[in-house]
């Protein structure tokens, strides 16, 4: 019975959202984004790190589309493992926002008094860092690359899904059935699991859309200001900073990777919209 | 209001002494020693012993902490730079005018550019020139600050010639970095004041006044504007952190001395006493903005206050 409805409930919102074109063409770049990230090795035509510095600053031509970069490096292959690195450490560190946040928020707004309390004032003391502030502050202290930057994304954006999951399942937890779970002994943890974690899912699905763009933006910020992925590894934040440097004349060098973060946070923007639209219909217009 | 405003004063300090000792603790575990960073690789371990013993990185972190947190206290201080050996907090206050008057800048250019494109879309609902502006902002809160700020570089200042490429003091210099900074502010101010409005528009009161025949502006002004304001304020307000945290990569783009520049160069030079004083310093002005922007809240909406 509750699967039968869950199931109608997930083709409403289907059918909402397919009827958004703008949120459709959304979902269609993403899936090539992420179909490009996943098959780089196969799709891009150089290696990314491969250098050939006789063919160095070629501007866009047939054997590079997009031109080649100051150790002749292919920008086009570069952009391509790019989308990998930007979506990693989007959907990696979002991953862990929402685990940590959503446990967070769970147990705060379940237990409610003395243990929502401190969780909850933990969460205002991250809150009171700017974002990208605490993300540059925690890399500073576990020090550049890959895993620290999707540790430092994520856990500064931590405090958004606890705040999320928390004000959900306040609503949530006097409801009657989770009363009738409690009185037929079912344990806290089963209920969390099972009754409250999956009603929190609609808010929580809208914010990890429109969050992974933000995380994309602060990595690819944080890579441009060398806190971040290194080079040689193809990065857009980090290629932007490269090119920056020879933007008098080479100016296809900085406009590439800025274009493909634009495309991919626009993506998730566009998408994020049209899921907040058809799951919250007191917010279409 | 007056408890309502000390209860949240005070509340701040307790969030802010949260933050310190967070980022004491964070810079604590680091790992690489700032000792050997000073004197240089080839120094001896004695003199390596020495320096370490006197700037206190022998002692326990709470005792380390709680000096800390004395000297803030009762001599407003905030440790000493590593790398140049000047008080931190005299260091942070040098640049942070630059810092400040690029945020307000660009605040000023969401609040205005924001909001008018916002009630013109409104107002327009549906019309190419709504469709226009929000596809526009779309674009706004997708493309990365620095991004905007070297393509700003590249047309004004390598083709056109018309601003300088980078530095801060003059108003000429001030006009890319701010516009570059805003402009994600503003696509957000936009989209607020648009929905916002649009929500307000349809309510009776509004209807009532179009029938007592009050010209189309009064009306959209008076009884739409002023009450859509409310959610506008508190993205306003919201969109201060992100001017900051933002101004660090302006700041990186255009050359400009800010806060944001000097931390991230400390952290380069592992130059602790700065990154610790510099995060707690924009910590202590974001929260108090946002505490200026509840206490505003709670002015143009009572029912705030007696939460």
């Amino acid at each position: 019975m509750e699967e039968k409805k869950s199931r109608s409930q997930f083709l409403t919102v289907m059918k909402a959202l397919s009827r958004n074109k703008m949120a459709i063409v959304g979902l269609i770049i993403l899936i090539i984004l992420v179909f490009a990230g996943t098959f780089a090795h196969v799709i891009a035509p150089y290696d990314y790190a491969a250098q050939d510095l006789q063919n160095a600053f070629q501007h866009p031509n047939a054997q590079h589309l997009f031109g080649t970069d100051e150790f002749g490096r292919d920008i086009f292959s570069r952009i391509i493992y790019g989308a990998r690195m930007s979506l990693l450490v989007g959907f990696v560190s979002v991953g862990i926002a929402v685990i940590v946040g959503g446990a967070l928020g769970a147990v705060a707004g379940y237990y409610g008094k003395r243990i929502d309390n401190i969780i909850m004032r933990l969460m205002d003391i991250l809150l009171a860092v700017p974002q990208t502030l605490l993300a540059i502050a925690i890399v500073a202290a576990l020090g550049t690359g890959l895993v620290n930057l999707m540790i430092a994304v994520g856990i500064s954006s931590v405090p958004t899904y606890a705040r999320i999951v928390r004000a959900s399942v306040l609503t949530i937890r006097e409801e009657e059935y989770i009363e009738a779970a409690r009185a037929s002994g079912t344990s806290n943890t089963k209920i969390i699991m099972k009754h409250i974690l999956p009603n929190c899912v609609a808010p929580v699905i809208v914010q990890v859309t429109l969050g992974i763009a933000s995380a994309i933006l602060t990595a690819a910020g944080m890579s441009f200001i060398g806190l971040g992925i290194q080079p040689p590894e193809a990065e857009w934040g980090n290629m932007l900073s490269s090119g920056r440097d020879y933007i008098r004349g080479y100016s296809y060098m900085t406009m590439f990777p800025g274009l493909a973060i634009v495309i991919t946070v626009l993506s998730l923007n566009l998408l994020g919209d049209g899921l907040r639209d058809a799951l919250d219909p007191k917010l279409r217009n | 209001m007056l408890k309502f405003t000390l209860k949240r004063l005070l509340y701040l300090i307790l969030v802010l002494i949260g933050v310190s000792f967070l980022v004491c603790l964070l810079l604590y575990m680091t790992p690489g020693d700032p000792v050997r960073m000073m004197l240089g690789e080839s120094s001896t371990p004695e003199a390596q012993a020495e320096l370490r013993a006197e700037l206190g990185l022998d002692d326990p972190f709470l005792v380390q902490y709680g000096r800390y947190m004395a000297n803030i206290v009762f001599h407003q201080d905030l440790g000493t730079s590593y790398s140049t050996g000047r008080p931190v907090l005299e260091s942070i206050l040098e640049v942070f005018p630059n810092t400040v008057t690029l945020a307000t800048a660009s605040i000023v250019i969401a609040i205005v550019l924001g909001t008018f494109l916002g009630i013109i879309s409104a107002v327009k609902q549906n019309s190419l020139l709504d469709n226009a502006v929000m596809v526009l902002a779309l674009i706004g809160t997708s493309a990365p600050i620095f991004w905007i700020g070297i393509l700003m570089i590249l047309l004004f200042s390598v083709q056109l010639n018309w601003l300088p490429p980078s530095g801060f003091g003059s108003f000429k210099q001030l006009i890319m970095p701010a516009v570059a900074l805003g402009m994600q502010s503003t696509a957000v101010v936009a989209r607020m004041t648009r929905s916002s409005m649009l929500e307000v528009i349809r309510q009776d009161y509004v209807k009532t006044a179009r029938a007592k025949g009050q010209k189309e502006f009064v009306v959209i002004m008076r009884h739409v504007f002023r009450n859509a304001l409310i959610p506008v304020i508190t993205v306003v307000g919201l969109q201060f952190g992100t001017l900051l945290g933002g101004a660090m990569l302006t700041e990186i783009v255009f050359s400009i001395p800010g806060v944001g520049r000097l931390m991230i160069e400390a952290i380069k030079q592992r130059d602790f006493p700065i990154v610790q004083g510099s995060v707690l310093f924009v910590a202590a002005c974001f929260s108090l903005v946002n505490l200026a922007v509840d206490l505003l809240y709670a002015v143009v909406d009572p029912k705030v206050s007696k939460e």
